[in-house]
């Protein structure tokens, strides 16, 4: 399962991009398994992990630049 | 692939809509965003149409980058004929209602007619809807955007404009988030047409011609931004990091252009507005958090950022960190173009001062440099076209000569305000705001090359090559789309890096000399649009203070130099020496449908 820090996540969505391009060969962060709420501001304020597969590529890991994703098992 | 070649096609007076195909030899051509989007303004918009008429037309473009991982490509642009300099007019937005448009299957939508009552667009997939927005009317734009998202779902994406659009004020803005498509008067372009807002919802998958090209090419551009010394002073400081910078080159206006520093800038830097900061966010899918969340006594806002700094700060005379921030925002809820809202205080705060204008003139206001109670009044005035403001809704040009004063401190080119670098003392910056095509933006031929010292400052020599390099690179960035703010990072001219990124996008193998003559081809289209509206060498000009009044350093952009640099300028982009693009030259970049027109 993935967790989010939001202290340390900068509102970008990249995670929600990597992940649908993970599961569904391309970009729709409607089909990423995390998302991530931001305000209008961008300002992220919540998230929320939606049918996360656990999958072992950690797309989402990878392309979070802020350290702002964790798996935990 | 990463573009879908259809384009929303919206006729507002028959409430009807279509799909309208841009095919790969286009593509190949004008690339995306600013390119296909003059080339469809170019075609679609007949010539001397009111820009205010239901004839004019409002494009909202995407690039090939945009919505895909690739980092900085985050922007969309809007272009139209400006109400406010009556030619070509675009601007760029950040936030995330360009890559929703992507993902809603269109590469862009194409606006034409008008509505009988205020009408909101709801755009969900290939579904379009107009809905009544007579409800919204009167709004500030954070209203509109959560009366909209209250009641069609939060992740739906907006397009709005407030009161200033509303009013038809010719330098109203479009907003996004809280962000913005700040000049050219787009605003009004919008509410012409009776529409308050847009907002679109989408569920299609972008998909990359080829996967593996692109995230391998994404990659190596993540590692090469963040090695990049100046990424931290942009995340640290957002575009604010200029104001110190600017200050100690002694090019940093103020007073309406009266001065090139300004003695309270260390209160307004990016460094003093750390400490107003709560957060540093990204626009969708970027990696540089260059947007400041800040928090005044009274409000919040991303930024303000370097040109807000500059409108409603350093050029009303304003050092006040927390009015900046308060100023910064109401502009933006009004929907007023900031630059262009900055410069018309500015040019009526030196009028009050010199005594051309009185209280009795200006509703009562007391319009003394640094009154930022005064400039809250008068912007509300302005965007709701009240008293004074209906004049000054104008712009300062058209509002000197209704008001027959202040003609000898106008900072105008092409009827629409300067932006806040100086092109007394950055010659390439000179050349920019005397030939964009959009008025005297920044963001074409850009400064930066010169302010950061990678060519020699203040000297006119090779700056009309130099500018020509410059306004092609832009021409190309701007239609793949990836952010300006980027520049120093990725290169202040076509590179390498730049020609990988359009390569691994849209999985071409084009060389150098073919993505040069793409730049070449696009500015070459916008001038083209401009000279069919009539502009020539004359409009190519700037504000008479630049040309006589030195500058404290004793910097100064004379005609004779500026007539120089002009027409080195035309000769390097094979323009005649009235800047009016050459047959042969149409030929060479494979223009030769445009040639009948000349």
């Amino acid at each position: 399962m993935i967790k989010v820090n939001i202290d340390l996540c900068s509102g970008c969505k990249r995670c929600m991009l990597a992940c649908s391009l993970h599961k569904v060969g391309g970009f729709n962060p409607r089909c990423s398994s995390i998302e991530i709420i931001t305000d209008i501001g961008n300002k992220p304020i919540a998230y929320n992990i939606k049918f996360c597969t656990d999958c072992k590529d950690l797309y989402c890991l990878d392309f979070c630049m802020f350290g702002a994703l964790e798996a935990c098992i | 692939m990463s573009w879908w070649g259809r384009y929303l096609y919206i006729n507002l007076t028959e409430k009807k809509w279509d799909e309208y195909c841009i095919p790969e030899s286009i593509v190949r051509k004008y690339l995306g965003g600013n390119g296909i989007g003059a080339y469809i303004l170019y075609n679609l918009c007949k010539r001397g149409v009111d820009p205010l008429s239901e004839e004019n037309l409002l494009i909202i473009n995407t690039g090939p980058a945009n919505g895909t991982l690739v980092p900085m490509a985050s922007k969309f642009c809007a272009l139209s004929k400006s109400p406010q300099t009556n030619g070509f007019t675009k601007g760029f937005c950040g936030g995330e209602f360009g890559q929703e448009l992507k993902f809603a299957g269109w590469d862009g939508i194409i606006i034409t007619g008008s509505c009988e009552k205020w009408t909101h667009i709801h755009i969900e997939d290939s579904k379009v809807y107009f809905l009544d927005a007579e409800y919204l009317k009167g709004f500030t734009t954070s209203l509109t955007q959560y009366k909209l998202k209250e009641r069609f779902g939060n992740d739906v994406k907006t397009l709005v404009i407030g009161p200033a659009g509303e009013s038809l004020v010719k330098y109203a803005c479009l907003i996004s988030d809280l962000r913005a498509v700040g000049s050219g008067g787009m605003g009004a372009v919008m509410g012409s047409k009776k529409v308050k807002a847009i907002t679109v919802r989408g569920s299609q998958v972008l998909k990359p011609k080829n996967r593996e090209r692109l995230v391998n090419f994404i990659k190596a551009f993540e590692k090469s931004v963040y090695e990049h010394p100046g990424v931290k002073n942009l995340i640290k400081f957002g575009t604010a990091a200029g104001v110190m910078h600017l200050q100690y080159l002694g090019v940093l206006p103020s007073y309406n252009w009266q001065k090139e520093t300004f003695e309270l800038a260390e209160n307004i830097s990016g460094e003093a507005l750390r400490s107003k900061v709560v957060k540093d966010v990204s626009c969708f899918g970027c990696i540089v958090p260059c947007g400041k969340y800040s928090v005044s006594k009274d409000t919040f806002t991303i930024g303000p950022e370097y040109e807000g700094i500059f409108a409603m700060g350093t050029i009303i005379g304003n050092g006040n960190l927390d009015e900046l921030i308060t100023l910064d925002r109401l502009t933006d809820e009004l929907g007023l173009g900031q630059i262009q809202a900055g410069g018309v205080v500015a040019w009526v705060m030196e009028c009050y001062e010199k005594g051309l204008l009185s209280k009795d003139h200006l509703d009562g206001l007391d319009l003394s440099f640094g009154n930022v109670q005064a400039v809250k009044e008068l912007l509300k005035k302005i965007a709701f076209r009240e008293g004074i403001g209906d004049i000054l809704a104008e712009g300062s040009e058209r509002a000197s000569q209704i008001l027959g004063v202040g003609k000898d401190f106008l900072m105008t080119v092409k009827g629409m305000e300067i932006a806040g670098h100086s092109p007394r003392a950055v010659k390439t910056q000179a050349i920019g705001y005397a030939v964009a095509h959009r008025g005297p933006s920044h963001c074409d031929i850009r400064p930066g090359i010169e302010e950061n010292n990678v060519i020699p400052f203040a000297s006119p020599k090779d700056k009309g090559k130099i500018s020509k390099e410059l306004a092609v690179w832009t021409s190309v960035v701007n239609s793949i789309i990836y952010c300006l703010s980027a520049e120093r990072v990725v290169g202040l001219k076509l590179n390498e890096s730049i020609l990988d990124m359009v390569n691994a996008v849209m999985d071409w193998d084009i060389s150098m000399e073919e993505l040069h003559e793409i730049g070449e081809r696009i500015y070459t289209l916008e001038r083209l649009f401009n000279v069919r509206e009539g502009f020539s060498r004359k409009d190519d000009t700037l504000p008479k203070r630049i040309k006589q009044e030195p500058s404290e350093r004793g910097c100064i952009t004379t005609q004779d130099e500026l007539d120089e640099m002009l027409d080195e300028f035309y000769e390097a982009f094979g323009w005649d020496k009235e800047g009016k693009p050459k047959k042969e030259t149409l030929v060479k970049l494979s223009m030769e449908e445009f040639v009948n027109d000349l």
